[in-house]
């Protein structure tokens, strides 16, 4: 039987959210300040509507908040799912009257590709939107790739934290304290941002020819889009646009900064050592390795690129980019679209695994590869050996650990259902018509939140698919669990007794 | 949290580890290249 949830639950979920939606308003201070300097008064008529919104949610959440405000578990869950929904649906607000959309639906799935990091855009003529509304879509990866509960959590404390801080799909506290953790994940941002926007800064006027102006607004969002793994660009060429390797090299630091678990950057900063004795390391290192020969031999026996440094540049970095989530590009759609065979299996593997649990990337995330690899060498191994022989079932990630079944069944259950995810997407581009492999490609790069495209993502695209691929892009970046507690606390709440 | 000249050189040997671990992994990435051009 089902516990109806009753008002005060309501109300605790509705508060919570109701911050949430406040902190992400004050965040388009920052746009609108950009939309007063550059003058673009039709962006900040819309970035102050959206501010108003946000604060009347913040202020009515405050009317109605209850005397307990403690979450449960599946309070927070639910807080987050609804969050991951109602943010993107208020952040496309200044995107649907930059005029740049079709149609609502259109600027809903920008908004929603930007908090979940994915960079897949239906977007018209993205090469004459305004600054402010460019900045606006990078500060949405920005957020949601620190993730939009716990950047709320910094500014409110609030008792059942900690379930808001998982549903995120965070699985490790650096520090014992829930806060003391979202601040060490803020002070890394901030110190990637000081340094990356700097440099940036100095390859746009040195090296580009670029004005300090246009330096500034260039490195602020690509380094929102980089270090978040997001793959958002200010214009329709990606990172081709450059034709710098300078500042893809400087994207590459980035996009491995932010596909790096928060926990590794702590052991990093802290000295600690034993950092490559770490199953995740050691995994995203063997699978980036294994994608990247498959991907460079794919390549190389196409004859795409008949030069080593050449097919280094561009290889190297597609796969980079497609194993940390980011999706950035420097080829075309089209090129990437005549990547066939080993190549295809290299960026489609790469995509498909993700960076680590606890950065901000998306995918299957390593820790769950490597677990995943375990369980079955441990099984074999138990199954070959004498029935009495003992197994030591256990691995080290900040320590050694047991891998029970328990978490082998869960990080298996997870992993299926990215699996799943990815192979739905593709049946659905395949009845629509488009070739199997791009069909896949498209799928795989939305739920794993990667945002690498062959084309299919347009605003041509059929209503159904645009709905779909937002469904993929909300349950790869929650990694389920929140979402379908959601489902469940609907249900309790309307069969519920 | 306090941002001490501890922090400061924690920050900055991260990043320098970032980098590092980008020089490898692109050295990795010419030798295979080199090697199945040459190959294939």
């Amino acid at each position: 039987m089902l516990l109806k949830p009753n008002k005060a639950d309501l109300r605790r979920i509705v508060y919570a959210l109701g911050r949430v939606v406040f902190v992400v308003g004050a965040a388009g201070l920052l746009p609108l300040t950009w939309a007063l300097a550059r003058q673009e008064w039709q962006s900040a008529t819309s970035f102050v509507l959206m501010i108003g919104i946000a604060l009347l949610a913040g202020a009515i959440s405050t009317l109605i908040a209850p005397k307990d405000r403690t979450l449960a578990w599946s309070h927070g869950m639910a807080v987050v799912a609804l969050a991951w929904i109602v943010v993107p649906a208020l952040g496309a607000l200044p995107l649907y009257f930059s005029g740049h959309y079709g149609s609502p639906l259109d600027a809903f799935f920008d908004a929603m590709s930007g908090v979940s990091t994915t960079g897949l855009s239906v977007i018209q003529d993205l090469d004459h939107l305004s600054d402010s509304v460019n900045v606006w879509r990078h500060a949405l990866q920005f957020l949601g790739g620190q993730g939009i509960v716990l950047a709320a959590l910094t500014f409110f404390a609030a008792s059942g934290i900690l379930s808001l801080y998982f549903a995120e799909g965070r699985d490790d506290r650096i520090f014992p304290s829930v806060k003391s953790t979202a601040r060490f994940i803020w002070l890394v941002s901030g110190v990637h941002a000081l340094a990356g926007i700097s440099v940036y800064m100095f390859e746009g006027v040195a090296t580009l020819g670029y004005g300090w102006y246009r330096s500034l607004f260039h490195g602020v969002n690509i380094f929102m889009a980089a270090f978040d793994t997001g793959g958002f660009t200010p214009q329709s060429t990606s990172l081709a646009y450059y034709h710098s390797i300078t500042y893809e090299a400087t994207t590459a630091v980035l996009m491995i900064a932010g596909a790096v678990s928060f926990s590794l950057h702590y052991m990093w900063w802290r000295r600690e050592k034993g950092s490559l004795k770490n199953l995740e390391v050691r995994t995203i290192l063997t699978t980036f390795v294994i994608t990247l020969v498959a991907g460079t031999i794919g390549l190389a026996a196409q004859g795409l690129y008949t030069d080593t440094a050449s097919l280094t540049r561009r290889g190297f970095f597609q796969i980079l980019s497609a194993h940390t989530g980011t999706g950035f590009a420097t080829v075309s759609n089209s090129d990437l679209a005549s990547w066939k065979g080993l190549a295809f299996v290299g960026m489609g593997m790469a995509m498909a695994l993700g960076g680590m649990a606890s950065s901000t990337s998306g995918g299957v995330k390593s820790l769950r590869v490597g677990l995943t690899v375990r369980a079955i060498i441990d099984s074999v191994r138990g199954a070959l050996l004498p029935e009495n022989a003992i197994v030591s079932k256990t691995y080290i990630q900040n320590g050694r650990h047991r891998l029970t079944a328990q978490l082998a069944q869960s990080v298996m259950t997870i992993s299926l259902l990215y699996v799943g995810l990815y192979l739905v997407g593709t049946a659905v581009g395949v009845a629509y018509g488009y070739p199997i492999q791009d069909a896949m490609f498209e799928s795989v790069s939305a739920s794993a939140a990667v945002g690498l495209s062959v084309g299919i993502t347009s605003p041509a695209m059929p209503v159904l698919m645009k709905v779909l691929m937002i469904g993929q892009m909300w349950l790869g970046r929650l990694e389920f669990i929140a979402a379908f507690s959601l489902v469940g606390f609907v249900a309790s709440w309307v069969v519920g007794e | 949290m306090a941002f001490s000249r501890k922090d400061v050189d924690g920050a900055l040997k991260g990043i320098a580890i970032e980098v590092l671990v980008l020089v490898g992994l692109v050295v990795v990435a010419v030798i295979v290249s080199a090697l199945a051009l040459w190959l294939l």
